[in-house]
């Protein structure tokens, strides 16, 4: 109902083009034409927008008008070239599509120009690349960091670029037209994006909210822009403020590049609320809340200087703003690396399916450092969770052949381990698994300077081959070395390269070793989040009980 | 209330009273960083925001033995594209049927620092018909989209196929490398363009070389 209502509003408000809201939500389909995926991810942050001029209608060619499954009409008709958008991005189609909910659907997003006229508005590239393929109707521009933009259905005979060639972001490409070969299509841009996702391998991402972005920037809406403050890139946290003076109690986004500026591909965005409450802006803005606070990522905790880019988005839709005092500067000493081993992350696919983040999880140490903690088995591809069918309050990771217990919720959580997933085994089988270590309060993911992704854990020890395994320290344990707190004894590392503390320790400290304490949530001191606070195996965790009582539990086949 | 007299802020104001948000992006995504943030009662620590594109990650390739290299095939590449194979960073895989090699680039990329870059392209015609393969060893880890199996066999792994308004193209990883091969045709309903030419061009790649395959 609200959906129909906006659409009628913005059609009957001449010069809406360039207003908000111009775009109906990603993942809202027509009706009927398939399951839509409400993906709001911008894929291509500072891409521009295809066209080179607007305004612009991204809808559905099959089932709008005069389309093979729409309503009688013409493809030229108004209602095609009208607000708001639609997404088309998942649209019923019968071919694999891995990223959309029903496995199948359409790999882009289909846009019509200004106006129904073929070979007469120009597409240009969102982004700066190469010219891989030129196919019957088809330019595949790919950049230097592997994101390949497609164009579908300009006119062959105004493709101004060639194979191999370098473009620049903008730059002309083909004119719009109905291209499909021997055969034709409606005068469309069928744009996508394809890139190389972890876990799945090379697929179409959702082009719509890149589009939307790219779009707003496009057309402007000359508003006043947001402002604020980006006041210090500090290592407790990245603060400051924005306000948008068109919408003064508005609550605004804020996107944090680190690494460089927007639209630079190696940057990396993060995208923050403002919206805490700051007792010193209420009197100069007369609205209080619209502080940041964004944790120093722990990737970038390395003893370089990282430039920080801060931007806020416009309440209307205009151009984002560069806060003043952007850039900052990201400088932290590098951390503490905790005691353990490090085991390989084998791949992508095993990094996706543990969850893990490298920007927020890894602490990166010179090579040699790295080389100097000794190697563990592999990680496990994926995590497996089992709870035994005498107790199902207990959860333990499966770890080869040890059984490791996730101690409460929380450990769950902070591992991103998928509760109602968690397998049900008969004791005998669970107990006939080594009892490891348990498994530490959060991931710390490690990295020299080459590709190889590492995850810090303890050594298991299997108590039958303790005299041969050198990374055990006595007979009888089941661990490496571990104290009463669950953490190693000894060595701790400085990740800029200090040399091994090999004093023992209680727990990691930066005052016992040359690097500084990990962040709050690492399980080291001060955290209560070392070993020794949780509960043991014997010893019920009732948070996890109650959850678990709630979900339920699979039943192993 | 005072709207000014611009439509948009007309539309922004009338959807207001009506109980609308016109800030359609923002629902599940503001949520989502609400939840991220804030603590009721207490001063929330720092979050993490939300990483807005996924975040990049270096594929490790497996490279195959040398003994694998097709060199038959790979004598019959034009001299700059070999040279292009050489520098690749992930092991090259190129049609074997030599009708596709007579017209056949590969682009290998370069990092910002001039080292190795995402991978390689490779682009092929004849005929009518257009063969792209691309191999790249940048993943991208996107939050939400864990480990997801290809549903068809393709070169012995899962992958998937697909269809994007008539190109036919194939999905897959091998030797630990994203790989992609897309077939268009000028007639996209043609034999040249079918599920079964699309396999047997997939089948078809062979191993050429690469940066570390010691060719």
């Amino acid at each position: 109902m609200k959906r129909r209502l906006l659409a009628a509003m913005i059609v009957l408000v001449p010069g809406v083009a360039t207003a908000e809201p111009f775009y109906l939500p990603p993942g809202d389909l027509l009706p009927d034409t398939g399951t839509g995926l409400a993906e709001y991810t911008v894929f291509a942050p500072g891409m521009r927008f295809p066209l080179e001029v607007g305004p612009a209608y991204p809808n559905s060619q099959v089932y709008m008008n005069g389309g093979l499954f729409g309503p009688p009409g013409g493809q030229c008709d108004a209602v095609n070239y009208s607000y708001p958008w639609r997404d088309n991005y998942c649209e019923k189609r019968q071919w694999d599509m891995p990223l959309c909910p029903a496995g199948i659907g359409h790999q882009g997003q289909d846009i019509r120009g200004p106006t129904c006229e073929k070979d007469k508005h120009q597409i240009v590239a969102t982004a700066a690349g190469q010219v891989t393929n030129i196919g019957s109707y088809s330019i595949y521009v790919t950049t230097p960091a592997g994101q390949r933009f497609d164009y579908l259905h300009g006119s062959l005979d105004t493709i101004v670029v060639s194979i191999n060639q370098q473009v620049a972001t903008g730059a002309p490409l083909v004119k719009l037209s109905d291209n499909m070969g021997d055969t034709s299509t409606s005068i469309h841009l069928h744009f996508n994006i394809k890139q190389d996702v972890a876990g799945v391998g090379s697929v179409y991402v959702s082009p719509y909210m890149s589009l939307v972005r790219s779009y707003e920037e496009l057309m402007g809406l000359g508003n006043k822009p947001p402002t604020g403050n980006f006041d210090q890139a500090g290592c407790a946290a990245l603060t400051g403020w924005a306000q948008d003076p068109d919408a003064p109690e508005a609550v605004v986004l804020v996107d944090l590049y680190f690494g460089g500026p927007k639209g630079d591909p190696n940057a990396v965005p993060v995208q923050v609320l403002a919206d805490r409450q700051r007792d010193d802006l209420c009197m100069a803005l007369g609205s209080c809340n619209h502080g940041f606070e964004l944790e120093a990522p722990l990737s970038l905790r390395d003893g370089s200087a990282h430039a920080v880019h801060a931007y806020a988005h416009d309440s209307e839709g205009g151009e984002q703003a560069e806060l003043p005092l952007s850039p900052g500067q990201l400088q932290c000493e590098a951390p503490t690396i905790p005691a353990g081993a490090r085991r390989w992350v084998i791949s992508p696919e095993s990094l996706a399916a543990w969850k893990f983040s490298p920007f927020w999880q890894t602490i990166r140490a010179p090579q040699a450092t790295v080389d100097a903690i000794p190697q563990d088995r592999d990680l496990i591809p994926a995590p497996i969770l089992v709870v035994s069918d005498v107790d199902p309050a207990t959860v333990w990771l499966v770890d080869q052949t040890f059984r490791r217990h996730v101690a409460s919720p929380e450990v769950a959580a902070a591992w991103g381990f998928d509760l109602a997933a968690v397998e049900t085994w008969p004791a005998a089988d669970l107990e006939a698994l080594i009892e490891g270590t348990p498994v530490r309060p959060q991931p710390v993911l490690l990295q020299g300077t080459g590709p190889e992704l590492y995850m810090l854990d303890d050594h298991q020890c299997d108590p039958a081959a303790t005299a041969v395994d050198p990374l055990c320290a006595e007979a009888g344990t089941a661990t490496a070395g571990l104290d009463d707190t669950g953490m190693n004894e000894g060595g701790q590392i400085s990740a800029s390269g200090g040399s091994t503390d090999t004093q023992a320790t209680d727990s990691v400290s930066a005052s016992s070793s040359d690097g500084p304490a990990l962040p709050p949530g690492y399980g080291q001191d001060g955290d209560g989040a070392c070993g020794c606070t949780q509960p043991g195996p014997s010893e019920p965790a009732l948070p996890l009980l109650g959850l678990l009582g709630l979900l339920g539990v699979r039943r192993r086949r | 209330m005072v709207f000014s007299s611009s439509p948009a802020r007309l539309v922004t104001a009338a959807l207001l009273v009506l109980g609308c948000d016109p800030a359609v992006d923002a629902g599940p995504q503001r949520a989502e960083l609400r939840e991220a943030g804030a603590t009721p009662g207490s001063r929330p620590a720092p979050g993490r925001g939300r990483l807005l594109a996924g975040e990049r990650v270096v594929r490790i390739p497996r490279w195959p033995a040398t003994s694998t290299i097709d060199h038959a095939v790979r004598e019959r590449l034009p001299a700059e594209t070999r040279a292009a194979v050489d520098v690749s960073p992930v092991p090259v895989l190129v049609p074997a049927d030599p009708t596709w090699l007579a017209r056949a680039t590969v682009f290998t990329a370069r990092g910002q620092d001039g080292g190795p870059g995402w991978g390689y392209a490779l682009s092929a015609r004849r005929g009518e018909v257009t063969l792209a393969v691309q191999a790249s060893r940048i993943a991208t880890v996107l939050v939400g989209v864990g480990h997801l199996r290809g549903n068809k066999r393709l070169r012995g792994v899962d992958g998937f196929l697909s269809v994007n308004d008539g190109i036919r193209t194939a999905a897959w990883i091998e030797h630990g490398i994203a790989y992609s091969l897309d077939l268009e045709c000028r007639d996209p309903e043609g034999p040249e363009c079918s599920d079964d030419a699309l396999r047997e061009a997939v089948e078809g790649l062979v191993y050429v070389g690469g940066l570390g395959g010691g060719a």
